[in-house]
Formats: C-alpha cells, structure tokens, sequence
C-alpha cells in the first residue's frame, strides 16, 4: 500500500515514525515543509525537513522534542562568544547537516535533490520530498508587526496571537519532481498532526498541490494536532482559537475543506461536529512512545480502508 | 507578504558606464530593472520609484522627488504605505541583475524583530535592505552606508552573492553574464552584437 504524507516537523515527523514502523517504507513517501526555512550564520536550514529525517533515522532528540538526541552546542557558544548570531539554536550534530546542505545548494542542486541525498545518507527508507524546490517563505501578521516565521516563532517564541499567515512565494512556486506523482499514485493520503496554518498550510500552497489533493481519487485522511482542544506543542490551539474561532476537530477540519475524507482526533475532543462529507475518528492521538505511535498509525490507514 | 520598492535612476549615476552611447547605457539599465522586477514580483506587489517618463516595467510606479536615493526610497515607501501594502518592506536596487525570488526571500525572512535586515555591496554600500516597518527608513546611503543602516535598528546581514553583486561597470556585467536575469543577457547580446558590426 503506497502512502503520501504531508508533514511540518516535531508533531508530524513523530507520527511519521509510526506509519514508517506499519507500512513497508519503500512505499512511503513524506512531502515536507520548507517555508519555515531560514538563512542563519550563511546557512540554508529547513528545520521540518530535518525533523522529519532525524525522526526516521532514529537520530531525534525526544526529551527535547526537536533537534538531534546527544546534542552539543560548543559551536553555538563560540559563535555567541564572537559576537554572532545565536539566536536559532543549532547544535553541533545539526551543523554538519547544514553545512552539507549549504554546500550542495551552491554547487547549484535544488533542494529536492539535497534532501534525497541527505535521507539516503542517513539511511531512510522512505521517501522525502521538499514540497518545492522555489523559495517559500511564510509571515506571520500579529498585534506586534508581521514576522518572517522563525522571528515570531523562535526570536519571540511565538507569544503574539497570529490575525493572518501568509506564504511569499507560493503562488509562483512549483511541486518539486514527484510530490504530485506520489500524491496521485498514493493508495491513501496522509495529513500529518502538523499545524495546519504553519505546516500543512504552506505545502498546500504551493500550486498544483492542493489541486493534486482536492482531485485524489483515494481517501486523505488528517490527523489532529490538538488534545482536548489544546496543542501538545506549539501554537497551533492559539491559532486556531483566533483565525478558525474555536480548536474543536470541527474546526481542525475546517482548514482542510474539500481536501480530507476523514479526521482522526483524540477522545478528549469528543463531542464532535465534523464537516460534512469527513468520516469522524475517535481514538488516542498522544504519541509517548513506540508502541502508542504505531497505534495511531494503524488507526489511520484503517481510517482510510473503512467503507465511507 | 512582503512589498518592494525599487529605486531607480537609470544609468545617470554610473558614471563608469559613461564610456557606452546614452541610448546603450540607458537599455542596459532598464534591463536590469527589467530583471529586478521579475524576481521582486514573486514575491510582492513592486513598486518601482523614477523620473522616467513611460517606464514599460510591471510595477506601480512612484514620481521620484528629486533629492536622491534616500528621498527616492522614502517616496516608494510612503506610497506602498499609503495603498496598504504589508510589511515585511524590502528596498533593492535596480543595478543587481543577478537577483532571484530566493535571495529576496531569504532576506525578508531575516529581518530580526523590530529591525532590519541588509546585504551590502563589496565596496560597503548597500545594495538591498528588508525592514520591519517602513517608518524604521532614514536615508543614509552613500559611502559606507551598510555600517550606517546596520547601526539602525536590531539588523542581520545576508551575503547572498546575488545580492552583493551590483554593477557599476561593464566588466561587472561581462563578469556577472552568465548569472544575470534574461532581459540583462539579451541587452548585452545585442551590445556585442552592435560593436561586431
């Protein structure tokens, strides 16, 4: 059964691990965001990228809930030492990515092709595709002043309410070689529990993939962020709370209209009101560890296999 | 999303480039704002401030004021202010042909709370700033003007070469060719073209 999965970072790259666990991996392929890349100390860093792949590759930090587990920071405190900039948090481990990275790009790669290069050389089984290979930057407009993403999320951590996002660079910009195929030759799509304004937004943004979405003939079937109406991590209820006015599945629903068959969300979150035409899926949606993320990744491609 | 403003005074003030015909010097510098624009249009709505008469470029234009780049600039901000135009406001000038929607947006997306981002050229002036708010805005160009801004506000400096890259010469374009937007490529064939005949 081949699987396309639209994924942000931390949330989406620790359920990714559980459907990596249930399904051959060979036929799984993640399509990731890049609009919350930054250029930081000259380096080009796609942080849902590398969550996503250091999740995979059984090299993410989980205690921290991002970056890579055994993590140092003597580079980071020497930069800060000198006077650099410090601000994004980027350890030891993580800057050799970069660097690599970095160097391929200028060497004149697209981003796809670097990162089918990065996941290959840590040993991913999957596939993973930037949704683009043209840039995509995503703003936030807040009481403050509207922010470049990691400004008002990593400079500020993320405390203004958010009254609208915006992705720069979306309309024009283009799949990277083989999103639209994956998601067309998929047997079930998957919206991973990423932020749906942040995370899954963007990717959808990009022109020809919600086209690709909203023309499936297979179920899409997305996964809630939110427990009990509140995020694990991260601002996704605020955001919700303020652009969707509420954080019910009903509203979570609401930001994938027309695009999803069905919506797994948590038992806390019940009662429920879904959209018409999405298949509600109650189950426990917390990931604590191996076994609960396999769970619910059964419970998803089950989801997609019921009878609508 | 962020808005562009372009300042543009043609070719009059390189003085380098003095050596070319006027209507070569001036086909040039419309190409490479050709070029500008293009990648400034992906990213935001452009608007390009000039004493031109008839400019045929895809921007809202703005009547430069006279007074220099500075005023120039100030002009192409109020405006974008006054139609309602959203911040992130990234300023660039119109003599980097080089310049790709992924340099524009790795800039905007730099720009510190508050603050401003920059890349400056080789010789410390400034070639392209993205700031927060346009009221942060001074005019400070001139000699060593990157130092100047970066004093400004919170600010973070991007060394994209597409941005450092401005031209001042025709070796700089020769040197830049294969790296410039189209409209700068086709300018220059038909230079060669017309000192070949």
């Amino acid at each position: 059964m081949k699987v396309a999965a639209l994924s942000g970072g931390v949330g989406g790259a620790r359920f990714l691990r559980g459907l990596a666990d249930v399904v051959d991996p060979r036929d799984l392929t993640v399509v990731g965001n890049v609009a919350d890349d930054l250029e930081v100390l000259g380096l080009h860093v796609s942080p849902d990228l590398d969550s996503v792949a250091y999740a995979l590759a059984g090299l993410a930090d989980d205690e921290r809930g991002w970056g890579r587990a055994g993590e140092t920071w003597n580079a980071l405190e020497t930069v800060a030492g000198l006077g650099g900039e410090s601000w994004f948090r980027l350890g030891d481990r993580d800057l050799g990515l970069h660097l690599v990275r970095t160097q391929l790009l200028r060497e004149g790669l697209p981003l796809s092709a670097v990162t089918a290069r990065l996941a290959e050389a840590l040993g991913l089984a999957c596939t993973l595709l930037a949704a683009t290979d043209d840039p995509v930057r995503t703003f936030v407009e807040t009481p403050a002043g509207t922010f470049p993403f990691q400004t008002w999320f990593v400079a500020r951590g993320h405390r203004d309410e958010v009254d609208a996002v915006h992705y720069a660079g979306a309309p024009a910009a283009c799949p990277a070689p083989g999103v639209v195929e994956a998601i067309e030759a998929a047997d079930v799509i998957v919206l991973t529990p990423s932020n749906p304004y942040v995370s899954i937004g963007p990717i959808l943004a990009v022109g020809g993939i919600r086209a690709a979405l909203a023309g499936r003939r297979v179920p899409c079937v997305a996964v809630s962020p939110l427990i009990g109406g509140r995020a694990v991590k991260g601002p996704a209820d605020r955001m919700l709370a303020r652009m969707a006015g509420g954080t019910s599945p009903g509203h979570v629903a609401a930001c994938y209209a027309g695009l999803v068959d069905a919506l797994v969300f948590d038992e806390a979150d019940l009662p429920a009101e879904l959209p018409a035409g999405v298949r509600p899926v109650v189950t426990r949606t917390l990931m604590t560890d191996d076994a609960s993320r396999r769970r619910l990744a059964q419970d998803v491609l089950d989801a997609a296999g019921a009878p609508a | 999303m962020p808005t562009v403003v372009v300042p543009f005074r043609g070719t009059q003030g390189k003085r380098r480039l003095a050596r070319l015909p006027g209507a070569v010097r001036a086909a040039l510098g419309e190409a490479m704002l050709a070029d500008v624009v293009a990648a400034c249009r992906t990213v935001g709505p452009v608007y390009v401030v000039t004493r031109a008469k008839g400019l045929a470029v895809a921007a809202t234009l703005v009547a430069d004021p006279g007074g220099g780049q500075g005023a120039a600039v100030r002009a192409g901000l109020d405006a974008a202010v006054a139609a309602g135009e959203p911040p992130p406001f990234l300023v660039v000038n119109a003599d980097l042909p080089c310049v790709t929607p992924r340099d524009l947006l790795a800039l905007a997306g730099a720009v510190p709370e508050g603050g401003l981002a920059l890349a400056a050229a080789d010789d410390g002036t400034t070639n392209a700033l993205a700031l927060s708010a346009a009221e942060l805005f001074e005019p400070l160009y001139g000699p060593g003007s990157a130092r100047r801004f970066e004093a400004l506000a919170p600010s973070r400096s991007l060394g994209a070469p597409n941005l450092v890259d401005d031209v001042d010469t025709l070796e700089d374009l020769e040197r830049l060719r294969g790296r410039a937007g189209a409209s700068t490529r086709r300018a220059l064939e038909r230079l060669r073209a017309g000192a070949a005949a």
